[in-house]
């Protein structure tokens, strides 16, 4: 078993490599000069080449690649060029108020979604089906930050039960719980349709399956049919679904954040992009980059829990 | 075929905002009934119904009606467009990694495997924040995280058909590499693509909004839906309909290109499972 | 086979009494009736099988009855199914489900599917118990291993832990047989449990089906479309057809004595590894679809007796008692129903009292011509990737040196079980499967390895029939396309293809208007049709044709087999016919290889293959084979095999079959046997021991004439 998670962490090295050059790439995709879009018109031309030797931007671009990749390795994510501190700190300090967010709104989007599925492939196409076939393409239409924007129109703003701005203060949980409520909610319900559905049609195919029908034929009450024979095997395509949802509402956190100002770090990129502070853009983005290629190892190492089939497979042996 | 189509019901109601969303974009000089952009200050934050403005105003006195029906120009420009770029970019990588297999496969894999392992919109705000935000930028970014997505679908598409019978059979006729691919594999990896395009168009449009929204797509005072939802932030007190109407004009136009996408699936391929 | 110890016992109460049943099936178009007023009964102890092909609802009607098709799918709606007295149709669920795993035991089809793959087959088989009976775990753990045991899976005690995936194929099915007996049921219903199998596992299973029901006391129903199965199993026999009841009766009348054109005509349309050369008689048309039955007899359709007769269309006609007690037909003509003379052991029927068909004339294969096709030593091993700790996986020998040759209007059998390598053969001579070693020589010029472009001239001759005809035509293009694929490739003329194409719709027996049809719109064939069209249209000399038979229902077989003999006849093709099914490979061969892991075990004369094998793998084979002949039942010296077979990743030392053999001695494990006529008997065969063989003394099939 070590041997496997060995092997698939393995596996993932040459994705975060990829991840690292791409981050890397942002700085120099830039059109003109990097230095001039940092600094601004007004720069001197000793402060452009101070500047320049102090990024290191003379050297091959092979070379600053690699002291990009040293630098990340110890921690160092670069220096903010308008606030002056180390992106490293700035990033861990916001990083848990949007993965608390980003946690709260996958919870919301697998109970709210998953029981939907199950029930519209239990009642197919009945009323129930189709009520969660119209929910799910309307959840899945909407952008979640604007489903923010309504909940907090009328769950802050009008009946003033939730706060409509902050991340709560820092050391009072209730306050900090009732915070994450309504953007939690609102990414919630834009990532259950997706959950629903893949619930839904994964529910389908197994329960057509024949190895249910043996179920049933044994004499098994129905619901321990669809929950212990149905939905074990249903379940690798939504926990599949669930990791990559985890990566949309990271996404969708980080936007979110600007709709309830909350201290995360979507504030800080959508600050940073604003005003061309390229480290810090390079540096929250592969922070969650990074983040998530975990989250979906995760995912896979999962696989091998739920199908005794993939154990072997993975293990090698064809 | 067609009478197939027709009994269809998601792809007839989808149809059916689509093609009204298509004409809102078209015809846009026509259908609004004023300038989008004109500011009429004495009506500013008029609610629904008023007079003269059917959709009421925003902060600056604009027609919201206008602005939604000028909207969908932009939104839907960038959504087809980005698509449409992006579904050639992966297709066509797509295709050469499950034609050729080998190292092109693997290459190619890693390439989507990094691009998909950034959130999506994470990836085009990064791209957005290095070019510079504007309709051109935004429509790449977009293409560029739309290109994994195509890029997959065309490569299991190919993979799932090369391993089915009839192309054994076609080679043991005396077919070439290149007479299979075109005889049978594309027409038989056209029905995926399709549906993934369409729905693709509605997630594009969201993602447009989601970046105008953030002040780094497309910027003001062009009327765009995310624009509008932007404008009407802080107001949302006391004009909450601004963000509601912009925000339900994009609710509309994605169910419409995912009804279109579930019905043509539909059309398109159980037929032939069956 | 069944139930020998216990008597059947008419007299008592039936364990079930199905009355009138009526199933329907809900469709978008509308109620689909797919069982249709069916009656009968089974009693403790007897076998009852129910036979028919597809459509005839023979499996609708079981899983109506016990409730198990799901509400939104269907199910019965009228008659009653009486179980130990109860109706099982108007009982409240808990009941149903108190009774189902518990009095009723049943297997399915295809034990992959039906054991759920996430849980260990130990846990399934608890479950089992668990439900319906109040063990502690450890004492339900023992009695599944007591039942694994019973059913003769090796090693229970450590493979109750084991996941069925880490089964195989036979092994499954004995778990899942397990299972339906664990609780001692009174009723035993199995759906088709060996269809999915191969023949040497099918026999074992049926062996052990038997065991299970002597142990029970049960009454069983089997449910299968092989008559063989049925003769070698049943006490009584219900044919279906659109989903009613055409005739029932004990068994060996059914065999004997039929009373209905269609079981009539099933007998007759079977081809038989003990009769002669006759042209098989099929029944024309093909099964019925249940949304589109005739009106009175639903067979009349396809009928060779009705000659549409008034009273078959207006008439549905009743299940009538006929001669014998407890023998029962629905025809109106039932009298017409007649045997054919002449042919020794089998009693084969048909529907006219029409002379016996002139047995087919062969061409004579000219022994001195060079043959059309010679392959030597012919390997294809599969590499298995290489992972990143650890060694490379071994090879799959999926065809480890075989040699034969054919002639000019001959056919080879090439018969095997899985993992015999017989469709990797049949690839390869297209040059379909990659690069081989040994040589492929076809019209005396080297073919193994050459390259695509290079192999286009070849393949004009050269054609094959594949097994799926679904997975085989392109879903997106017409018949018409289909067909004129292999002209368009080879730059026919337009106006030339069109011509062809309606031309070969002709000769395959297809209406010309089907060349807009699309695969789908065609039944399967009709679709093996197409495939076989598609094969000619360049008017090949040697055709492979891999399993073209098999995926067809057994009226339908024979049409297309009498087809291609005549194809064959008219333009001296020569054959290699790959399959599993030996009475099909006896029907149409002239000579016959025996495959197994890779290799050819014994290949020679169809008859004297079939007469006197000289390899034990032969001879066991020969023997699985059931004969649809109830007196065959209790033939001698037959052989029921052990085991599985091996993977061909891991081939046995020495000579591959010896694992098992029951004749193998230390020499089997040691040196491989070369294929050579050791005895001269005429053919060569690869066992050290052809002598022990024939000494077996059965004559595996009598010949025919």
């Amino acid at each position: 078993m070590a041997r496997l998670i060995l092997g698939r962490l393995v596996a993932t090295i040459p994705t975060i490599f990829g991840v690292l050059v791409a981050v890397f790439l942002i700085v120099h995709l830039i059109p003109g000069d990097p230095v001039t879009a940092m600094l601004g018109d007004t720069a001197t031309r000793e402060q452009i080449t101070s500047t320049r030797a102090a990024l290191g931007l003379d050297d091959p671009l092979v070379v600053q690649f690699g002291s990009y990749v040293a630098q990340v390795f110890q921690g160092d994510l670069g220096t903010s060029l308008m606030s002056r501190q180390p992106v490293t700190e700035q990033v861990m300090a916001r990083l848990p108020s949007t993965l608390s967010l980003a946690i709260a709104g996958v919870l919301v989007s697998v109970l709210i979604g998953v029981p939907l599925g199950i029930l519209a492939s239990a009642r197919r196409g009945g009323k129930i089906d189709f009520a969660a076939l119209l929910a799910t393409t309307v959840g899945e239409a909407a952008p979640s930050f604007w489903i923010g924007l309504i909940l907090s129109s009328v769950f802050a703003l009008t009946l003033g039960w939730l706060p409509a701005t902050g991340g709560g203060d820092p050391g009072d949980q209730v306050s900090i719980l009732r915070a994450l409520v309504l953007p939690a909610v609102a990414l919630g319900l834009a990532g259950m349709a997706l959950v629903a559905r893949i619930t839904r049609s994964s529910m389908l195919e197994v329960l057509d399956e024949d190895y249910v029908r043996t179920a049933r034929a044994k004499g098994a009450r129905e619901f321990v049919v669809v929950v212990k024979h149905a939905l074990r095997n249903a379940a690798i395509p939504i926990v599949t679904v669930v990791g990559l949802n985890f990566g949309a509402l990271l996404g969708g956190a980080v936007v979110m954040e600007t709709v309830f100002a909350r201290p995360g770090v979507g504030t800080l990129l959508v600050n940073a992009i604003l005003s061309r502070d390229y480290p810090v853009v390079q540096g929250v983005t592969l922070v969650v980059a990074t983040l998530f290629v975990l989250v979906n190892l995760l995912v896979d190492l999962s696989y091998s829990l739920l199908d005794p089939r993939v154990k072997n497979q993975m293990a090698g042996r064809r | 075929m067609v009478s197939r189509a027709l009994r269809n019901t998601p792809l007839v109601l989808g149809g059916v905002i689509v093609v009204f969303v298509v004409l809102m974009a078209v015809l846009a000089p026509l259908a609004a009934p004023m300038d989008p952009n004109y500011q009429e200050l004495e009506d500013r934050l008029s609610g629904l119904g008023t007079p003269g403005h059917v959709l009421g105003t925003d902060q600056y006195g604009r027609d919201l009606l206008s602005r939604l029906i000028y909207g969908a120009r932009v939104s839907l420009t960038a959504g087809v467009f980005a698509v449409l770029l992006g579904a050639t970019a992966g297709l066509v990588l797509g295709l050469l990694a499950g034609y050729f297999g080998g190292w092109v496969d693997l290459v190619v894999g890693r390439v989507f495997d990094v691009l998909l392992s950034f959130p999506t919109i994470l990836l085009a705000l990064a791209i957005v924040a290095a070019l510079g935000p504007s309709m051109t930028n935004l429509i790449i970014a977009i293409a560029i995280t739309t290109t994994p997505n195509f890029g997959r679908v065309a490569r299991s598409a190919i993979l799932s058909v090369r391993s089915r019978e009839y192309i054994l059979a076609s080679e043991s006729f005396g077919s070439s590499d290149t007479y299979a691919m075109v005889r049978h594999v594309v027409p038989n990896v056209m029905p995926a693509v399709i549906v993934t395009t369409s729905l693709g168009i509605g997630g594009a449009i969201q993602a447009e909004a989601t970046l105008s929204f953030l002040g780094l797509g497309v910027s003001p005072p062009t009327a765009t839906w995310g624009n509008i939802i932007n404008d009407g932030r802080a107001y949302l007190d006391v004009a909450p309909w601004i963000s509601t109407i912009g925000g339900l004009a994009i609710v509309i136009a994605v169910v419409g290109f995912s009804l279109v996408g579930d019905g043509l699936r539909d059309l398109l391929d159980p037929r032939l499972r069956r | 086979m069944l139930a020998k110890g216990l008597a059947p016992m008419p007299l008592s109460e039936p364990v079930l009494r199905v009355e009138n049943l009526v199933t329907e099936f809900s469709t978008s178009n509308g109620p689909l009736r797919a069982v249709d007023g069916v009656s009968f009964e089974v009693h403790r102890g007897e076998t009852l099988c129910i036979v028919g092909e597809s459509g005839s609802g023979k499996s609708t009607t079981m899983l109506s009855a016990l409730g198990l098709i799901p509400k939104a799918v269907g199910g019965a709606v009228g008659g009653k199914v009486h179980f130990q007295g109860q109706d099982l149709l108007t009982m409240r669920a808990e009941k149903l489900r108190d009774i189902r795993g518990n009095r009723i035991g049943m297997i399915f089809q295809d034990p992959m599917s039906s054991l759920n793959p996430v849980y260990r087959v130990g846990e399934q088989l608890v479950e089992a118990i668990l439900l319906h009976r109040g063990h502690t775990r450890p004492d339900a753990r023992r009695r599944a291993i007591e039942v694994l045991e019973l059913v003769g899976v090796p090693d229970a005690p450590v493979r109750v832990n084991q996941y069925p995936h880490e089964y195989s194929g036979g092994m499954r099915q004995r778990a899942m047989i397990a299972m339906a007996i664990i609780n001692e049921p009174a009723l035993l219903v199995a759906d088709e449990p060996t269809t999915a199998l191969d023949v040497t596992i099918q026999a074992q299973v049926l062996r052990v089906l038997g065991k299970a029901q002597l142990e029970t006391g049960s009454a069983t129903i089997l449910i299968t479309h092989d008559l063989g199965v049925v003769a070698e199993t049943a006490d009584r026999v219900l044919v279906m057809y659109g989903g009613r009841i055409i005739e029932q009766g004990d068994v060996a009348t059914i065999f004997r004595n039929p009373k209905h054109p269609y079981t009539a005509g099933l007998l007759a349309s079977q081809p038989r590894i003990d009769a002669s050369d006759g042209p098989l008689t099929p029944i024309p048309g093909d099964p019925p679809s249940l949304a589109d039955l005739p009106s009175g007899c639903v067979f009349r359709g396809r009928c060779t007796m009705s000659h549409g007769r008034e009273l078959c269309s207006a008439e549905r006609p009743a299940l009538l008692s006929v001669d014998e007690p407890g023998h029962r037909s629905a025809c109106h003509f039932y009298g017409e129903v007649t045997l054919r003379p002449g042919l020794e052991r089998a009693a084969v029927a048909v529907t006219d009292p029409a002379p016996a068909a002139p047995d087919r004339r062969r061409p004579v294969v000219d022994e001195t011509a060079d043959p059309v096709l010679a392959v030597t030593d012919l390997k294809k091993h599969f590499g298995v990737g290489r992972r990143l700790f650890g060694k490379a996986g071994k090879p799959v020998r999926a065809v480890d040196g075989v040699s034969f040759e054919v002639r000019a209007g001959e056919t080879l059998g090439l018969v095997g079980e899985s993992g015999s390598g017989k469709t990797t053969v049949g690839k390869a001579l297209l040059g379909l499967v990659g690069d081989v070693q040994g040589s492929i020589a076809f019209l005396g010029s080297e073919v193994g390895g050459l390259r695509r472009s290079r192999l286009r001239a070849i393949r004009r001759d050269l054609q094959m029939v594949f097994q799926d005809p679904y997975g085989s035509l392109d879903p997106r293009m017409n018949v018409k396309h289909l067909i004129a694929e292999p002209m368009r490739i080879h730059g026919v003329r337009r106006a030339e293809v069109d011509g062809r194409v309606t031309d070969l719709l002709d000769r395959v027996g297809l209406p010309a208007d089907y060349a807009e049809r699309h695969a789908h719109q065609l039944s399967g064939g009709q679709r093996q049709r197409v495939g076989i069209a598609r094969a000619l249209a360049l008017n090949p000399k040697v055709l492979v044709l891999d399993e073209p038979v098999s995926a067809l229902d057994v009226s339908v077989q024979a049409q297309v087999i009498n087809l291609l003999e005549e194809i064959q006849d008219e333009h001296g093709l020569a054959y290699i016919f790959i399959a599993h099914d030996l009475s099909v490979v006896h029907h149409v061969s002239d000579r016959v290889a025996i495959m197994y892991l890779g290799r050819i075990v014994e290949v020679g004369d169809r008859d004297a293959i079939y007469s006197r094998p000289t390899h034990p793998y032969t001879h066991a084979l020969l023997s699985a084979v059931p004969r649809p002949d109830p007196e065959e039942r209790k033939r001698e010296g037959r052989v029921v095999l052990q085991g599985d077979i091996p993977s061909p990743s891991n081939p046995p030392s020495g000579c591959v079959f010896r694992t098992r053999c029951w004749l193998a001695t230390e020499k089997c494990a040691t040196t491989v046997p070369e294929l050579t006529d050791r005895l001269g008997v005429g053919h060569p065969s690869a066992c050290h021991y052809p002598e022990k063989v024939l000494a077996l003394r059965e004559p595996a099939v009598r010949p025919s004439r």
